[in-house]
């Protein structure tokens, strides 16, 4: 059986990637349109275009999982054997009780994205929000990219994934990012923390994912509803 | 024995099944590693292998899956890893017999190799090097590198099997995933590709998601390739029962399969993760005395990138090498690299690729820069957004080597000559990393006749063979001279071309731009001489994309090349190409486009709608052009302001209420209406102050740095007239309270992004009412809701940048209206 990468954080560079068109529509909530020249406005499509390719100049994907041992359940956590004290709330333990083990996920961009929107906000407020709309999707695609990585190890393992539960929902607070951020090293791919918990690069996301033994615990959605960005 | 690689000349062989799932039944601890109990429950090792050997197994993999030094190390067991390899070895050939080959197993190093992962492709080698060469060292008769995912560490493991157990035969295993690819994105057809580089002397695919799954990748493998193949597959994907793993295709299930493979050209056939020696017993029964499917080799030089394959030669497509990537006569291009930056790369290699070229040739070659670096940087930034193959081109071996290493795939190179000096640096550097390479057909000088380019050609060929290299690994560039300098040379070229396509079956490219240097119409001279070589045998060519003629010519005359089966290619692009020339047939675009269009039969819009055009639809390029006009056709400023561009603002909001346009519609339109009003602004200050509509105090919360909302709904309240003091982000309850005051302000506006700052709009409205100060509060950003806004007193709630302004408007009526009471 191929082997869990227990104990140790799993580092990718260099993500290779695509600024899908329909993606980046649906990310500003233009509806029902798969690409720029459905929008019929040459303007806007070439608008946009260009907040793409400038996308593609810029992305830097990297990511980081690190798998860790669930070893028990208590009333108001759950404990690994590398921590007690980072999965706390109930609805942690309602993700995690019929998990053996837990990954946790950061992701990143890298800040080029989120510098570039900061200069432009203020000369060219327009291009600088379609500029952050694709960073903000692309830090989102960079976590599914490491999900869809993680899910493919799960499987070969014989266990199922549970949904994206992000850093800061439900009762999971924001300051247990210090030690998301520990655990995975994310410092080695360039994120940090701000004094309120944030993530600096902002487009970076970060998660936990459940190992459950088929058909126990929450069946996973087909696409993930919980991510933080 | 008969050699491994003569039986499978006429035998199909039989692996043997999973070691994990027996040695557990002899009380292995889960998370304890297998390889240790080489050493330290010898006896038990022995006696599977013993089973697997009984149950028919012709080829036993050691137990030394997870015996490299990186994984050791996880049980603080590298300093034995000569013991336990060679412990494992010594228990298969005794359980052997002499009947069965002992294959010694190699698996992942445990972690993730650059360009996606952190450790470096020669810390990898080495890890690979170290264990080949202790099997080899112990006598095994081949080597097994099993269950890689990614194809780099594929590359990495073969090369250190390669110069760890130099002339050991090799078997090397990638696992696909349900969608039949690898976890990296490779598919069966650029796996093969990549690993026919390495001359791999049995490629296969291993454990993965069970036997049926796997049958069509096999027969994608047997297409692809006439290497010998093998497959072991799992007993399906594992399943949790009552506390224990278990396996769901049972072993009679399994050999039913076994038919099937080798009919889809397994040459070797055993089991992974779940099987036992029963499956291995039923198959072997099964299969035993049964032929191997004989395989017709492809004759095609075949590049790849990680997830595509191009193959060069007779038949295929012909190949489109892009030539942008290249700093020479590039001012903005040079600079950049002498800055180390890849942006200019990536752009070009964007734009190349959208231009329809099948592979792109990379240099970097700037004066003074740091070639090697480069050209590893450039490698991996293209490689992260085209998945074009790649051509890496340079004079220095250096940078050749470091693009080669850092490539995922099996990359062609740009170049080598008949240079006894460069043939001795680049060839090497072909064989170590699998690649093929462009042979300049030039030695000392570039020689006139094709006769003596041939002579060129063969010696580039001794030596290849000499280096381990096959024909197949050898695109040759035939020299396409400057006709206006050498016309019979340049004649000489296509008879080079013929030469090699007849009479040697050689693969051939020119560097096209060169032969019309000089002339006048320099497209119509090396478009046609384009044709002309694809008809003397031209495979592909290292040429200008973006060129529309050369489109059309190499689909033209790849009708008559044998190129393009059934005239599908050129019919299917022919529907999207603009012609170049006037078409006489049906439906061909009979006349060329005079710009005349049905738009100019319309009436034409005064500059008033056009500046209403303009920032309905976002023309930020044309406003400032257009409000210029208006000025000059005598139109006030103000006028302008109120008149024009405050009604199509307004519009736009209409239409965004209408859903008819949407949220980048109306910054978009916000933003050209700035941009005209910046035309406006020192005309307006000029006549004297105006009084503004109402003041705003705007600032994202404490603890949150998201803002792109926030300055958007200040564009759009600007553009309404009024006085925005923007804050900024991460703001202090002091710093907008005593601005507030300060500014005599009518609305404090908050946004805040995340669920764990919002709390802090409830901390502003407390205290504006606490200190009963007379600031509205709004407040918005993608958590806020209606119901927040409520419980937490706010006087308004917007929802996004389109209601900021009515929001505002509204409150500030309210303000203005007698009091009810």
């Amino acid at each position: 059986m191929p082997a869990i990468r227990l104990g140790h954080p799993v580092f990718f560079h260099n993500i290779p990637f695509e600024i899908e068109e329909r993606q980046i529509l649906r990310e500003m909530r233009i509806p029902k349109k798969s690409r720029l020249e459905d929008l019929g406005e040459p303007a806007m499509e070439k608008a946009i275009g260009q907040a793409i390719e400038e996308g593609y100049r810029m992305i830097e994907g990297q990511g980081v999982y690190r798998t860790l041992t669930v070893t028990g359940i208590g009333e108001d956590r759950v404990l690994t054997r590398e921590s007690s004290t980072l999965f706390v709330g109930q609805k942690m333990i309602k993700l995690l009780k019929h998990c053996d083990y837990a990954t946790l996920i950061a992701a990143t961009i890298g800040p080029r994205i989120e510098t570039e929107v900061d200069r432009l906000s203020g000369p060219e407020p327009a291009h600088a929000y379609f500029l952050e709309r694709v960073g903000a999707w692309m830090a989102d695609y960079m976590g599914i990219w490491l999900d869809n990585m993680l899910e493919r190890e799960i499987v070969r393992a014989g266990y199922q994934r549970t949904y994206r539960f992000g850093v800061g929902y439900g009762d999971w607070p924001l300051s247990s990012q210090t030690e998301v951020m520990a655990l995975t090293e994310a410092h080695k791919i360039g994120i940090a923390l701000n004094e309120a918990h944030i993530m600096i690069p902002r487009l970076s996301v970060s998660a936990v994912i459940g190992w459950q033994k088929p058909g126990t615990g929450i069946q996973p959605p087909t696409t993930d509803t919980e991510s933080d960005a | 024995m008969t050699p491994l690689l003569e039986r499978l000349k006429k035998d199909i062989l039989i692996l043997d099944g999973s070691m994990g799932a027996l040695l557990q039944g002899r009380g292995l601890p889960p998370g304890y590693a297998p390889d240790l109990w080489n050493l330290e429950r010898p006896k038990d090792i022995q006696a599977v292998h013993a089973e697997y050997r009984a149950a028919g197994s012709d080829i036993l993999l050691t137990n030394t899956f997870g015996a490299s030094r990186r994984r050791l190390a996880e049980y603080q067991a590298e300093g034995r890893i000569r013991e336990i390899n060679v412990a494992g070895v010594e228990l298969a050939r005794r359980a052997a017999g002499g009947k069965a080959y002992i294959a010694g197993d190699i698996g992942p190093f445990g972690s993730t190799i650059a360009p996606f992962g952190d450790t470096t492709f020669e810390e990898a080698v080495a890890i690979f090097r170290e264990q080949a060469a202790l099997l080899a060292e112990a006598g095994v008769d081949l080597i097994a590198i099993e269950t890689m995912f990614d194809i780099q560490e594929m590359r990495a493991a073969l090369i250190g099997v390669r110069e760890g157990a130099p002339g050991v035969p090799v078997m090397a295993f990638m696992t696909y995933n349900a969608d039949g690819i690898t976890d990296s994105g490779s598919d069966p057809e650029t796996v093969a590709a990549v690993l026919e580089g390495f001359c791999v002397d049995i490629m296969g695919l291993n454990c993965s998601v069970g036997p049926e799954a796997m049958v069509p990748v096999l027969e994608r493998l047997g297409r692809a390739t006439h290497t010998y193949l093998a497959i072991e597959p799992n007993a399906g994907l594992p399943l949790h029962r009552d506390g224990k793993t278990v396996y769901p295709s049972g072993a009679e299930e399994m050999a039913t399969f076994a038919p099937t493979f080798v009919e889809a050209g397994a040459n070797i056939i055993g089991g992974c993760c779940g099987t036992t020696p029963e499956y291995i017993r039923l198959i072997s029964k099964m299969l035993k005395g049964r032929p191997p499917r004989v395989r017709t080799p492809s004759l095609h030089t075949k590049i790849a990138s990680r997830t595509r394959v191009i193959p060069i030669g007779a038949g295929a497509p012909f190949v489109l090498i892009g030539e942008k990537i290249n700093p020479t006569g590039k001012k903005l291009f040079s600079e950049a690299i002498a800055e180390g930056r890849t942006d200019l790369i990536v752009a070009e290699a964007r734009k190349e690729a959208a231009a329809g070229a099948h592979a792109l040739d990379v240099n970097v070659g700037v004066p003074l820069v740091d070639e090697a670096m480069m050209m590893e940087k450039a490698v991996i930034a293209i490689g992260n957004v085209v998945s074009t193959p790649l051509v890496i081109d340079s004079s220095f071996a250096s940078a050749l080597e470091s693009g080669l290493r850092i490539y995922p795939g099996r990359a062609l190179v740009n170049s080598v000559n008949a240079e006894d000096e460069r043939l001795e640096e680049v060839l090497p550097l072909i064989r170590r990393y699998g690649a093929s390479v462009i042979a300049l057909l030039s030695g000392d000088d570039i020689p006139e006749k094709a006769i003596d380019r041939i002579k060129n050609a063969e010696k580039i060929l001794k030596a290849a063979e000499r280096f381990g290299l096959s024909p197949r690994d050898i695109v040759f560039d035939t020299l396409a001279l400057t006709v206006s300098a050498a016309q019979e040379a340049a004649r000489q070229t296509l008879e080079t071309i013929r030469i090699l396509k007849s009479e040697w079956n050689a693969h051939t490219v020119v560097g096209l731009s060169n032969v019309s240097f000089g002339l006048p119409m320099r497209k119509t001279v090396h478009d046609t001489f384009l044709a002309m070589a694809i008809g003397a045998g031209l495979d592909g060519a290292i040429c200008d994309p973006y060129d529309p003629l050369l489109h059309q010519t190499v689909a033209a005359a790849s009708l008559f090349s044998g190129r393009d089966p059934e005239c599908r290619i050129f019919i299917n692009k022919a529907e999207t190409w603009t012609p170049l020339v006037p078409q006489a047939d049906k439906g061909g675009g009979a006349s060329l486009s005079t710009g005349a269009s049905a738009s100019n039969t319309d009436k034409p819009l005064t500059t008033r709608e056009k500046i209403d055009r303009a920032i309905v639809e976002g023309e930020r390029e044309s406003i400032t052009a257009l409000v210029e006009t208006a000025l000059a056709e005598g139109m006030g400023p103000f006028d302008i302001f109120v008149d024009v561009m405050t009604p199509a603002i307004r519009r736009l909001g209409d239409l965004f209420g209408a859903r008819q346009k949407f949220i980048p519609h109306l910054i978009a339109g916000a933003d050209t209406m700035k941009k005209g009003v910046e035309v406006l602004q020192p005309l307006l200050e000029a006549k004297g102050p105006t009084e503004p509509k109402g003041t705003i105090v705007f600032a994202t919360v404490k603890g949150d740095i998201h803002d792109i909302g926030k300055n958007i709904c200040i564009l759009m309240l600007r553009n309404f007239g009024y006085r925005v003091i923007d804050l900024g982000r991460n703001v202090p309850l002091e710093t907008i309270l005593e601005t507030a005051e300060k500014e005599k302000a009518q609305i404090v506006a908050l946004s805040a992004l995340m669920t764990t700052t919002m709390i802090q709009m409830k901390v502003a409205v407390d205290a504006i009412r606490e200190k009963n100060l007379p600031f509205k509060v709004m407040v918005g950003g993608a958590v806020v809701t209606p119901k927040f806004s409520l419980e937490i007193g706010a006087d308004g709630y917007g929802k996004d940048v389109g209601e900021v302004v009515p929001l505002t408007e509204k409150i500030l009526a309210a303000l203005k209206a007698p009091s009810a009471s």
